[in-house]
C-alpha cells in the first residue's frame, strides 16, 4: 500500500528531479544514478515520512544529500567552501554597465553558461528559487539551513551570477 | 548594499514575495525615486524570465522513467519475476499440445 501511495506522490516529481540532478552533476549518466538512488532512499524512508509535510522539499533534500556524498559532490564541496568566502560584488567590472547586464540576462544561452560556471551551492539555490519557484522556507528545508542563511546565500549567488554574466560581456567587448 | 542604502537581500525578498505587505508598500515608494534599485529589479526580473527555460533543459528518457517506475512499483505489479518461470513454461506446453491436436488431419472415411 505504501508503495502505491509513494508512486502516486513521487513520480510527478520525476522530471523536475532529473532536470535538477543534471544541473548539479553536469552529466546525464551521473544524474540518472543520482535520481535512481534518490527514489530508492525515499521509498525506504517513506514509512517515516509524515503525511501532510512537504514531499517535494523532502525529495529534493534527499537528492542533494545523495549528491553531496557522491564523488563529484565531494569535489564540489571542497571548491564551494573556498568560493563562498569571496564577495562577488567586488569582482564586478565597472566597465560593464547595468544596462549591458540587463541585456545579457535576456539571452538564455549566456545565462545558462553563467549559471553553469557558478559553484554548486550558488547554482543550486538559484535553481531552487528561480526554476523550482520554492519559497525561502522550502529552500531552507532542502538545504537544511536557517532562513537567514537562505537570504544571504541567495543574494551572494545572484551577485555571483551577475559577475559571471559581466565577465562574458567583458570578454566580448575586448 | 546599494548606494541608496537599500539592502540587496530585502530587494530580492521583495521580488520573491517574501516581505510583508507593509514592507512591500514602503519599498515600492522607494522604487519611484531610486533608479539604481529600479534597474536592479529589472535585471532580477529579466533573469527570472530567461531562467524559466532552465526548467525543461534536461528531460529523462522514457526507458529511464520505466526503470525507476519498475523499481518503486508495488510488488504485486512487477512486470516479470523469475519465480513465475515454471508456470510460464507449463502454460506454454499446454498451448503447444492443444494446438498440435487441432492440427492433426481428420480422415473423412473414418467411422465413428
Amino acid at each position: 500500500m505504501d508503495r502505491v501511495f509513494f508512486e502516486q506522490l513521487a513520480m510527478p516529481l520525476f522530471d523536475q528531479l532529473f532536470n535538477h540532478a543534471c544541473w548539479l552533476t553536469g552529466d546525464r549518466t551521473e544524474a540518472e544514478d543520482l535520481v535512481q538512488e534518490t527514489y530508492a532512499k525515499a521509498l525506504k524512508g517513506f514509512a517515516a515520512f509524515a503525511e501532510g509535510t512537504n514531499l517535494r522539499a523532502w525529495m529534493f533534500r534527499i537528492l542533494r544529500n545523495t549528491f553531496l556524498t557522491s564523488k563529484s559532490g565531494l569535489a564540489a564541496r571542497n571548491t564551494d567552501s573556498l568560493e563562498d568566502e569571496v564577495s562577488p560584488e567586488e569582482s564586478v567590472s565597472h566597465a560593464v554597465t547595468p544596462e549591458l547586464i540587463l541585456m545579457r540576462s535576456q539571452n538564455e544561452q549566456a545565462l545558462f553558461a553563467a549559471l553553469e560556471s557558478l559553484s554548486v551551492n550558488y547554482r543550486q539555490i538559484i535553481l531552487l528559487c528561480e526554476v523550482e519557484e520554492m519559497s525561502y522556507r522550502e529552500i531552507a528545508q532542502v538545504l537544511d539551513v536557517p532562513l537567514g542563511t537562505v537570504m544571504s546565500r541567495l543574494a551572494r549567488a545572484r551577485a555571483a551570477l551577475r559577475v559571471a554574466l559581466s565577465a562574458n560581456v567583458s570578454q566580448e567587448v575586448r | 548594499m546599494m548606494s541608496c542604502g537599500q539592502n540587496r537581500e530585502t530587494l530580492a525578498a521583495y521580488l520573491d514575495g517574501e516581505v510583508t505587505s507593509a514592507q512591500a508598500s514602503a519599498f515600492e515608494q522607494h522604487l519611484r525615486n531610486c533608479t539604481e534599485c529600479a534597474t536592479e529589479i529589472a535585471i532580477l526580473m529579466s533573469t527570472r524570465r530567461s531562467m524559466k527555460a532552465a526548467r525543461a533543459r534536461f528531460a529523462p528518457t522514457s526507458q529511464f522513467r520505466q526503470k525507476v517506475k519498475a523499481q518503486i512499483a508495488p510488488r504485486g505489479r512487477r512486470y516479470f519475476s523469475l519465480r513465475m518461470l515454471p508456470i510460464a513454461i507449463a502454460a506454454l506446453a499446454v498451448v503447444i499440445v492443444a494446438s498440435s491436436m487441432l492440427l492433426v488431419p481428420v480422415d473423412p472415411d473414418r467411422k465413428p
